[in-house]
């Protein structure tokens, strides 16, 4: 008999489609109900779940019959084993002082706490500021860029050249490039046996 | 100027109402999250993080109520289900293992967690069972909510809390016996 009704039990598909297979009817009459029935319906009679009227058809039953009140006792057994665990986890009652801090935190500070809670996605936004802002103090400050307009005074001397003849070159000055009115001195030859 | 002041005094009552609203229920969550996670840490992180979404997402006054506290126990299952799920990979795989030789391996807890052999084998019951069946039963057994408040919490029907109960049930009391000294 415990067999059928435990095969009966499995058999029993969930309600589809907002189906309300197990939830009493107001206005359909209480038939007498069998073992399987009743089994189906024990956890909701444990925990106060059934209307007074399946409540008093499955207390009448359990009074004659064994299976299901074997069925009963397992049921108030887990129940109380899951209890009594609980206790023994020693949940806390409050939060600790740091959560409770933060938390206060969090709610008058909610973009420092975003940041927080996202400190992978704020990184990244920030390394893209400050590589954004050195590429712009480079750029503005022309830093790093050749100073090619610059003009240097120079000298070459003649000894310096090879297969040169023996004159030597007089000293070429770079024009002065701040008054470019004045004529630029051509490069005068030398023989040096007519220097004294 | 008046404006700033009435400003300030408003925000300082919102700020007084939410302290009070967490008084009010952290003791109730953190029974519920850690239930879920079984981890102490996690469980005032979760809770944490549920009660800056109320101050920050709850439009109407910050007054203790059966809808704002149903309200809570959605959001503080959704982070702890977030909170299952970003467990590191080495840890679900050791869990999974342990699932597949069939045997419990304790989780780490967090400091000051002691557990009891019968505390234990309840969890290890529990533990076998699918989240949204832990979750029913947590509410139901622990909690002692009835069907209309678990239907409002989770968003299932009653009939469908009474049904995955019915079953839940079944399975904690097969694991049970299983774990039984004969």
């Amino acid at each position: 008999m415990k067999e059928e009704t435990e095969n009966n039990l499995n058999g029993r598909q969930p309600p589809q489609g907002g189906g309300d297979r197990r939830k009493p009817d107001p206005d359909a009459p209480v038939k007498i109900m069998q073992c399987e029935d009743i089994q189906g319906f024990l956890f909701d009679y444990i925990s106060g779940e059934l209307d007074t009227a399946r409540s008093n058809l499955v207390r009448e039953h359990l009074k004659k019959c064994p299976n299901c009140q074997a069925a009963a006792a397992e049921i108030r057994e887990a129940m109380n084993v899951l209890r009594e665990g609980s206790e023994a986890l020693g949940v806390p009652k409050r939060l600790s002082e740091d959560h409770r801090k933060h938390l206060m935190w969090a709610v008058t500070h909610p973009i420092m706490d975003w940041m927080d809670r996202h400190h992978i996605i704020t990184s990244l936004i920030l390394a893209v500021i400050v590589t954004l802002y050195i590429l712009f103090v480079l750029w503005h400050f022309d830093i790093g860029k050749r100073e090619d307009a610059k003009v240097y005074e120079i000298s070459i001397m003649k000894s310096d050249v090879t297969n040169a003849p023996l004159n030597k070159i007089e000293e070429i000055k770079s024009p002065d490039i701040t008054n470019l009115d004045e004529p630029r001195p051509e490069p005068r030859l030398i023989d040096p046996r007519s220097e004294p | 100027m008046n404006q700033e002041t009435g400003g300030t005094i408003s925000e300082a009552e919102k700020l007084a109402a939410f302290n009070a609203i967490v008084s009010e229920y952290e003791s109730a969550l953190l029974r519920y999250a850690a239930r879920i996670v079984q981890h102490h840490d996690a469980a005032q992180n979760i809770v944490q993080d549920a009660f800056i979404k109320l101050y920050r997402n709850w439009k109407d006054e910050l007054l203790p109520s059966a809808q704002m506290l149903s309200w809570l126990y959605r959001v503080t299952h959704n982070c702890a289900i977030d909170h299952l799920r970003h467990e590191t990979r080495s840890q679900l795989l050791h869990v999974r293992h342990a699932e597949q030789r069939d045997e419990f391996v304790p989780p780490n807890r967090g400091e000051g967690f002691i557990i009891s052999d019968d505390a234990e084998k309840a969890v290890v019951a529990l533990r076998k069972l699918t989240l949204r069946e832990q979750q029913l039963v947590v509410l139901k057994v622990y909690e002692e909510k009835s069907y209309a408040e678990i239907s409002e919490i989770t968003g299932l029907t009653t009939t469908n809390v009474g049904y995955i109960l019915h079953y839940a049930m079944k399975k904690l009391v097969a694991e049970l016996k299983k774990a039984k000294p004969a």
